[in-house]
């Protein structure tokens, strides 16, 4: 061994020298150094640097040598084909114990000396477990004597699918699309990415089997090579093979090759699905889908929100970094199908269990969550596309669509006001979570998963479609589903409470408060008899809020001040608690508002003003927080409109007209947000209606005549578009239609209408 | 033990304060180690890369909310150095166990087949650490972190240029040492 200081000297004119042409090498070391132990050094470093299969230089440049006599027990019988990265030889088996014959694909040495030989090395083991019969088999692998990598192969006799497709009709076209996306899909199941299918990969042998070939191997490592990567090459292979497509596979192809990779098909199945239902003429999902890409446009739209400094930011950067790593170590990891199944199962119940239920708790991170469950949405699609994933991973990946639908538009949280995706969402979660609680209803984590979708339909079909029957039938069943567990856990219990809530609030969403009651007393006693550590927990209090909310309001409605009054003072106290607890908890922060201004609506209505201006100012303030927290949230925007609302009708009742004007300003816009990112759904434009008739009322009693003509003249341009859309409630087709209507032809006549004092 | 924050300790090291560091070591290190035993035990007898176990480590570390990815490259070059004792120990006592000997595959740049023995491997890392620590560093990153060029840029300060060029050094020094090695480990 040298000393250091030659070492030293050694490794410095190394550096240098990395830049010297080679030819002009000796020369330069000369002028550089006299000491035969540097110049020893250096040479053996040099040596060292060429030999080394590590060298990223002139070794991969070389050309391919002299095909090898034979390669392991193979002996090479002739050349199949060369290309940039090596040749492929055609090989017999000569070991004398079987006959066999192989390709075997020689790569130039150098060529992988970067993290391609790792990953061939890595990815060798994992094609080799692969057995499909539309994907040519792996047998073996390793590096010659040069240091040349080379895989053994099964030996596919057969043409490309480009010249097979010559003589074949479109039918048979369409099959083989169909065959080669499922056997991708199979590998993608395993995480492997094919990253490359052209027709001269895909191949069909005389007996008409097609054979996917040169799997994942040895093309250029780039980060970003996912399974959508895959679904592009399928159709581009698609649109090669059906040169003049009809509107429908026109679309196919269009979905597949979407330049957004969130806009394609979430999984080559979905692909293959879709093919096989135009070859049947069913409908095609590409032409009517599109729910997906308007996803990705809106997380594309809001990609500046995401940008907020938060904490949420933080660990949706963590989020997103587990998945592309565990992408990355899904396919380089040597692990069995097995494991990485399970790896991918982790990341996608640590993406959007623990990490989403902590970024749901920061306010300003609606975006994120958007873009975290649509992260995750990829997984989900994997794990369920598994046709035999076990039980309780079907549970957990209908759990994640459900999860889904709660962020892109639920009725119930923190939402985008995508209203039509949350209802894609779920039915695809019913898909899974259906069977499942059919075959295990005693499971409990099964029965808890299949409540929680019943109770997102029913709040999706009652607040959002106005559909309070198939509300009520959903909220039925997941109490039905819960009730052997009910009192076993916090989260079977607060459950329970919201599907008695939700059966209650079917009938008061259409003005049957009578109905509705019994359903709310009935979920207080189901709390008063919990044991008293359940009754506590946080989970129960929160459901047992809204619970006492709803109670307080069919105690107001069917006349019962001092009921209504003792119920909304015990909502607004637990929610005082809990948003002491955690002040940055926007659910919490809504849960308060909501209390607040509901108590306000009732002391209004009870000529308790001084408590009702309190509440409702108190009431506004917070949601208008919420508002400037996250604009993106449909939740703040509709806080702001309704407590707007009841403020407007306050200053009106004081003749405040200035005040009245400028507080309808702001709740108008408020509800023209909520249209819009509700993507105009009939309960969206409902609010918006009903709020126009009672701020033309506000300027009636303000005596602002042509005001409040104008108003009413909205509002019932607003019910009478809902009515030819099929989507008027029974209470606006009984009550407020009429009402609006009876106002403007008794009130509104002549170009200046003319004041009178109406008891309206 | 020092009470601060990890994410103060980390602005600190970046700084230059080599004992926030070493706290900083000290803090992660048994969890990094419980989660690389997790994955040796999981992966025994297959060969996996350092690389892997160092991102797989931060990102559970994350999870747990027990740092940022703030300080990604950092964090990753704590984490590679952590990796390199576990490996090494981990090698140490297997060697001890069984004379059996652990093949890992180094992130990227070995050939995994004929992946050195970590023992000889670390031999040399010391030996070149004491001729030119920076050199050793890179190793390190390169090596057991499995970090990009760019991640290492930003924790040395040097320019890629400058790092592919030390790198590439630093490998045609390990090639060569290691052959030695092998030659050396035969004699004992």
């Amino acid at each position: 061994m040298t000393d250091p200081a030659t070492e030293r000297a050694a490794l410095a004119l190394f550096e240098e020298l990395i830049d010297i042409r080679e030819s002009d090498r000796d020369s330069w070391i000369a002028a550089r150094t006299a000491d035969p132990a540097v110049k020893a050094r250096l040479g053996a470093m040099i040596a060292a640097d060429r030999i080394s299969s590590l060298g990223t230089g002139a070794a991969a440049l070389a050309a391919i040598g002299p095909a090898p006599d034979r390669v392991g027990a193979y002996r090479i019988i002739g050349l199949i084909g060369r290309g940039g990265m090596g040749a492929v030889y055609r090989a017999t088996r000569d070991a004398g114990d079987f006959a066999l014959d192989v390709a075997i694909k020689i790569i130039k040495p150098g060529l992988l000396s970067d993290q391609l030989a790792a990953r061939l090395a890595a990815e060798r083991q994992t094609l080799a477990a692969m057995n499909h019969p539309n994907i040519a088999r792996l047998f073996d692998g390793g590096t010659l004597a040069d240091g040349a990598p080379y895989i053994i192969m099964e030996l596919i006799d057969g043409q490309n699918a480009d010249r097979w497709a010559k003589e074949k009709d479109r039918r048979a076209r369409i099959a083989l699309l169909i065959t080669t996306a499922r056997a991708v899909a199979h590998a993608h199941q395993r995480l492997i990415v094919h990253r490359d299918i052209t027709p001269a990969n895909v191949l069909v042998t005389p007996d008409g089997t097609v054979k996917l070939i040169d799997f994942g191997i040895a093309r250029s490592a780039d980060a970003a090579t996912t399974t959508a990567t895959d679904v592009h090459g399928l159709g581009r292979l698609a649109a090669r093979l059906l040169p003049d497509p009809d509107a429908e596979l026109a679309a196919i192809i269009a979905r597949a090759t979407a330049e957004d990779p969130a806009a394609r098909y979430p999984t080559a199945d979905a692909l293959a699905d879709d093919l096989a239902a135009f070859d049947q003429g069913r409908v095609v999902a590409a032409m009517n889908g599109g729910r997906r890409y308007a996803i990705g446009k809106f997380i594309g739209r809001h990609r500046g929100e995401v940008a907020l400094a938060s904490m949420a930011l933080l660990l949706l950067i963590g989020a997103l970094v587990a998945v592309l790593i565990a992408n990355r170590t899904a396919r380089l990891a040597e692990a069995d199908s097995a494991a990485r199944f399970e790896q991918t199962r982790s990341v996608a119940k640590a993406l959007l269990f623990p990490v989403y239920d902590k970024v749901a708790r920061v306010s300003g991170s609606t975006a994120a969550k958007a873009e975290l469950a649509q992260t995750g949405l990829a997984y989900l699609e994997a794990l369920a596309a598994s046709p035999d994933a076990p039980h309780d991973v079907k549970v957990e990946a209908g759990r994640g669509f459900v999860r889904l639908a709660e962020v892109t538009g639920g009725g119930q949280a923190g939402q985008l006001g995508r209203y039509a995706d949350a209802d894609a969402l779920l039915a695809r979660a019913a898909q899974l979570l259906e069977p499942a609680f059919a075959a295990r209803p005693d499971d409990p984590a099964t029965a808890l998963a299949y409540a929680a979708l019943r109770l997102e339909q029913a709040g999706t079909n009652l607040y959002n479609n106005n559909d309070a029957d198939a509300a009520r039938g959903q909220a039925g069943a997941a109490e039905a589903a819960l009730r052997p567990f009910a009192r076993t856990s916090p989260d079977t219990a607060a459950l329970s409470i919201t599907a008695m809530q939700t059966q209650g609030d079917s009938f008061g969403w259409n003005d049957d408060y009578a109905a509705a009651r019994p359903h709310h007393e009935r979920a207080e006693a189901f709390v008063a008899a919990l044991p008293p550590a359940l009754a506590a927990a946080d989970r129960v209090a929160e459901a047992r809020s809204s619970n006492l909310r709803l109670l307080g309001e069919a105690a107001h409605k069917t006349q019962r001040p001092a009921e209504a009054r003792r119920a909304l003072d015990a909502a607004i106290a637990i929610n005082r608690q809990r948003l002491a607890a955690a002040p940055d908890d926007p659910q919490r922060l809504r849960k308060l508002t909501t209390s607040l201004w509901y108590a306000g609506v009732v002391h209004r209505t009870n000529e308790r003003l001084r408590e009702a201006r309190a509440a409702i100012s108190e009431a506004v303030a917070l949601a208008r927080r919420m508002v400037a927290r996250d604009p993106a949230d449909a939740g703040g925007w509709q806080m702001l409109a309704i407590t707007g609302e009841v403020q407007a009708q306050l200053l009106a009742d004081a003749g405040d007209a200035a005040g009245n004007a400028a507080i309808a300003a702001e709740m108008l816009a408020a509800h023209d947000r909520l249209v819009a990112l509700a993507g105009d759904a009939p309960g969206a434009r409902r609010s918006r209606t009903a709020a126009l008739r009672t701020q033309g009322t506000n300027r009636w009693y303000l005596k602002d005549t042509v005001g409040a003509c104008r108003i009413w003249r909205a509002a019932l341009a607003g019910y009478d578009a809902l009515a030819a859309r099929g989507q008027l409630s029974k209470l606006d087709q009984n009550n407020s239609r009429p009402e609006v209507a009876g106002l403007v032809r008794d009130l509104c006549v002549g170009p200046v209408p003319v004041w009178r004092k109406v008891d309206i | 033990m020092d009470g601060r924050p990890a994410d103060i300790l980390i602005a600190a090291w970046r700084e230059g304060d080599l004992a926030a560091r070493d706290r900083l070591l000290e803090r992660f290190a048994p969890e990094l180690k419980a989660i690389a035993s997790a994955q040796l035990r999981r992966e025994r007898g297959v060969s996996f890369s350092s690389g892997d176990l160092v991102n797989d480590a931060i990102l559970r570390l994350v999870q747990m909310g027990r740092i940022s990815l703030n300080d990604k490259a950092h964090m990753l070059a704590l984490a590679a150095r952590l990796m390199r004792r576990i490996l090494i120990d981990h090698a140490r006592q297997r060697h001890a166990d069984k004379r059996d000997h652990v093949r890992v595959v180094l992130n990227e740049e070995l050939d995994g087949e004929q992946g050195p023995d970590l023992i000889a491997l670390e031999t040399a890392l010391i030996r070149l650490g004491a001729i030119d620590e920076g050199l050793m560093r890179i190793v390190e990153m390169r090596y057991f972190g499995g970090m990009a060029m760019g991640d290492i840029a930003e924790v040395t300060g040097l320019s890629e240029a400058t790092l592919k060029r030390r790198w590439r050094t630093a490998r045609a020094w390990l090639a060569d040492a290691l052959g030695a090695q092998v030659a050396l480990d035969r004699d004992d």
